[in-house]
């Protein structure tokens, strides 16, 4: 029986008794730690208290984007601590060109990466993926797709969006020294308060994981999570797919929380099971029955608690200048001279920058240019999505660019088994290579001055996608739907 | 010292860490925007206007040239006279007064933390930060320091009345000094403080405390081996 088949059988039969003596859950078990997922994972990879409320923790694995540190640091006779904890993934200034791998003058340095990941991977680092090793893709996508992101983990990277990995229940955050990892397998962190925000409702047609996220960050605030570590609970949330709740996680640093999490359930494992770099079958089961003790107990104390009621919430898109300026599709563009007396000055600078007039409908908003893909909503699930509103369509003639941008190597091989490459190209758009791309531009990819952009990423801060550019933040189908329009549509009228 | 804006002597290879902080005196320059994201403070190379040079270019040159290009140079390369550091009185600002959630938005510390470091502002003082930049800003010996929003205004109308007259902010003492007024006091975590004052790198925090690291992780390998061992097996 493979393990999939296990935890379809088992866990859904409440048959996992355990095989293993109890001292082997001593983290989680013998000290009955109890509270929130995220302190339990916390306490258990604590080394030492550094005063007030800063810790040593333990790190179970770090993400770089470059292998220049590692070489360096070996260069210099320094000892590396657990190279099985650390990979490496240049998603950022990769080509997402078709032509990328005969072409060598595209993407940055690209010959060089090659080059280093070899000498990398001869000296133990044995997971350094360059752009034609089928695991490659943009690091949040590649980092549960193979597996090497489970539960109970502490995960660092240099990335900010390494919030996402939270989805399979798990500690992350970005913007890490990776040198210091990798000298010490640790991390200096002050301890954030936690918050848990309950998602509730019953959300309409067309609604996706972006718009819950979306949708809760206009409510919340995007500097709303300061200071916490954020759980995303509620009903709405188990029901979404484990890709779904990548989505989520990944958008917990646009409300300025460093962490995003959902507690595991049997959606994450199944999700695991078969992957790469999953426990093996030898551990399989002892894996599963540490992580069910993991999520958060019926009377642990969250510092801050919030709900969002996604009943009635329309597909949200931004019209301004941070991913707090989110509004349903049937809404009218705001008033700065309406708008709280905090936030008017920044409304009046988004008004400004979006060249939108206020009281006007978002929708119908002629636009420029679409970008499917980004750590956010580029997965082999969301691609589907986005095809099946393009199939039998034709992107507006008045489309500059349209794109579609797969997660990883793997994402776009699966997508081409199922011939949506074939979909997405009849209906015009472009079918590149994995990577950031346009999300971010680091690589060239970048949207054209002037152009405004419906894009299913994550920022939409002041050249974000480019100079000059307005990013309209949107999910991958109301993007889907805004090509064929060629103006910002409502994706209801398209399913 | 810090000389214009974009012009000063540290360039690309400023370490990680170890750098002390003190005390800073200034000029400062208010900028209160709110949730200023990183996007806005160091653009992608990619996404700068080619009056400052083909793409890529930066990458070897003197990082502090392309901070906050977007909003301070219009498509001609020409600055904008809105952008407070372009203004007479601010040109040579070393301490920023910013708004809400400052910084917030990607990690980058190469993109952002030292370019900022370049650009020469080495205090921050505002409402609240990104969380990433907060972490990135102790590495590199920058400070950042939290007020209320009264206050911020009251430092804000000293600055504007004050043009030319400079601010000296006491890390030891946490003060902030103000010709011509009372100090504002301030409070900044404990740990941070003496990490900045003693010029501590995280190295040498962790240090001591490596062989509990050890001890704790050969315990995790037994708690959890599949951890150690990823895809063996299969």
């Amino acid at each position: 029986m493979n393990r999939r088949d296990f935890i379809r059988t088992s866990v859904g039969a409440g048959l996992l008794v355990s095989a293993y003596p109890r001292s082997l859950f001593a983290r989680f078990r013998a000290q009955e730690r109890r509270g929130t997922m995220f302190d339990k994972i916390w306490d258990a990879h604590v080394v030492a208290n550094l005063g007030g409320e800063t810790d040593l923790l333990q790190v179970d694995r770090c993400i770089g984007g470059s292998p220049t540190q590692v070489m360096r640091l070996v260069r210099e006779g320094v000892e590396l601590r657990n190279p099985e904890m650390f990979y490496n993934v240049p998603d950022h200034t990769v080509s997402t060109s078709p032509e990328r791998y005969d072409d060598p003058s595209l993407g940055w340095g690209w010959q060089a990466y090659e080059e280093l990941a070899g000498e990398m991977r001869d000296m133990g680092f044995t997971k350094a993926f360059g752009q034609s090793d089928p695991r490659f893709g943009i690091m949040h996508v590649v980092g549960p797709e193979t597996g090497l992101s489970q539960p109970g983990m502490v995960l660092c990277a240099g990335d900010s969006h390494t919030c996402t990995h939270g989805a399979m229940g798990l500690i992350s955050w970005g913007g890490e020294n990776s040198e210091n990892i990798l000298r010490t397998g640790t991390v200096i962190r002050r301890r954030p308060r936690t918050m848990r925000v309950n998602i509730v409702g019953t959300p309409g047609p067309g609604i996706r994981a972006k718009d819950v996220i979306l949708r809760t960050i206009a409510q919340l605030g995007t500097d709303s999570g300061t200071g916490y570590a954020v759980e995303y609970a509620g009903p709405v949330v188990r029901a979404l797919s484990q890709e779904g709740r990548f989505s989520v996680c990944n958008l917990a640093v646009e409300m300025a929380s460093p962490t995003g999490m959902v507690s595991p359930d049997d959606t994450t494992y199944e999700y695991l099971a078969g992957r790469e770099f999953a426990p093996s079958a030898r551990y399989w089961d002892q894996a599963v029955e540490f992580w069910r003790n993991l999520p958060t107990d019926d009377d642990a104390v969250f510092d801050r608690e919030e709900t969002v009621d996604m009943t009635g919430v329309e597909p949200q898109v931004t019209w301004g200048i941070n991913p707090e300026h989110a509004i349903g599709i049937g809404e009218r563009i705001p008033d700065p001279d309406d708008a709280p007396p905090s936030k008017r000055a920044t409304y009046r600078q988004a008004i400004e920058y979006s060249r939108l007039t206020p009281g006007e409908p978002i929708l119908g908003t002629p636009i420029d240019e679409v970008f499917i893909g980004s750590c956010v909503e580029s997965r082999i699930g969301d691609l589907r999505a986005a095809a099946a509103i393009v199939e039998g369509r034709r992107v507006a003639s008045t489309i500059a660019s349209a794109w579609v941008v797969p997660g990883s190597n793997a994402v776009k091989a699966q997508a081409e088994a199922e011939g949506l490459d074939r979909i997405f190209r009849d209906a015009g758009f472009e079918w590149r290579e994995s990577g950031c791309s346009k999300c971010y531009g680091s690589n060239g990819d970048y949207v054209e001055p002037g152009h405004r952009c419906v894009s299913n990423s994550n920022r939409n801060y002041i050249g974000r996608q480019g100079r000059d550019t307005n990013t309209i933040l949107a999910s991958t189908t109301t993007v889907a739907a805004s090509a064929i329009a060629g103006s910002i549509a409502d994706v209801r009228t398209f399913l | 010292m810090i000389g214009e804006k974009g012009r000063g002597t540290m360039g690309q290879n400023i370490q990680r860490g170890g750098h002390r902080f003190e005390a800073h005196e200034g000029l400062a320059a208010p900028f209160m925007f709110d949730n200023v994201s990183t996007d806005v403070i160091a653009p992608a190379l990619t996404n700068l206007t080619e009056g400052l040079g083909a793409p890529r270019a930066g990458l070897g040159s003197n990082r502090g040239a392309t901070a906050f290009a977007n909003i301070r140079y219009d498509a001609d390369g020409s600055p904008r006279p809105d952008f407070v550091f372009n203004q007479e009185a601010y040109r040579t600002a070393s301490i920023m007064i910013v708004g809400k959630n400052y910084a917030t938005g990607s990690s980058r510390v190469t993109g952002v933390t030292r370019p900022l470091v370049a650009w020469g502002v080495r205090v921050y003082i505002g409402e609240s930060f990104g969380p990433i930049f907060l972490t990135n800003a102790v590495q590199y010996g920058v400070l950042t320091v939290e007020l209320p929003r009264e206050t911020l205004s009251e430092i804000v109308e000293w600055v504007e009345s004050h043009h030319g007259v400079r601010m000296r902010v006491d890390l030891e003492r946490q003060l902030i000094e103000m010709p011509g007024r009372d100090p504002i006091p301030f409070e900044t975590d404990p740990r941070v403080r003496n990490k900045l004052l003693n010029g501590l790198h995280d190295l040498e925090e962790i240090e001591p405390h490596l062989p509990a690291a050890r001890t704790l992780r050969e315990q995790d390998m037994q708690e959890r081996p599949w951890i150690y061992q990823p895809g063996d097996g299969r």
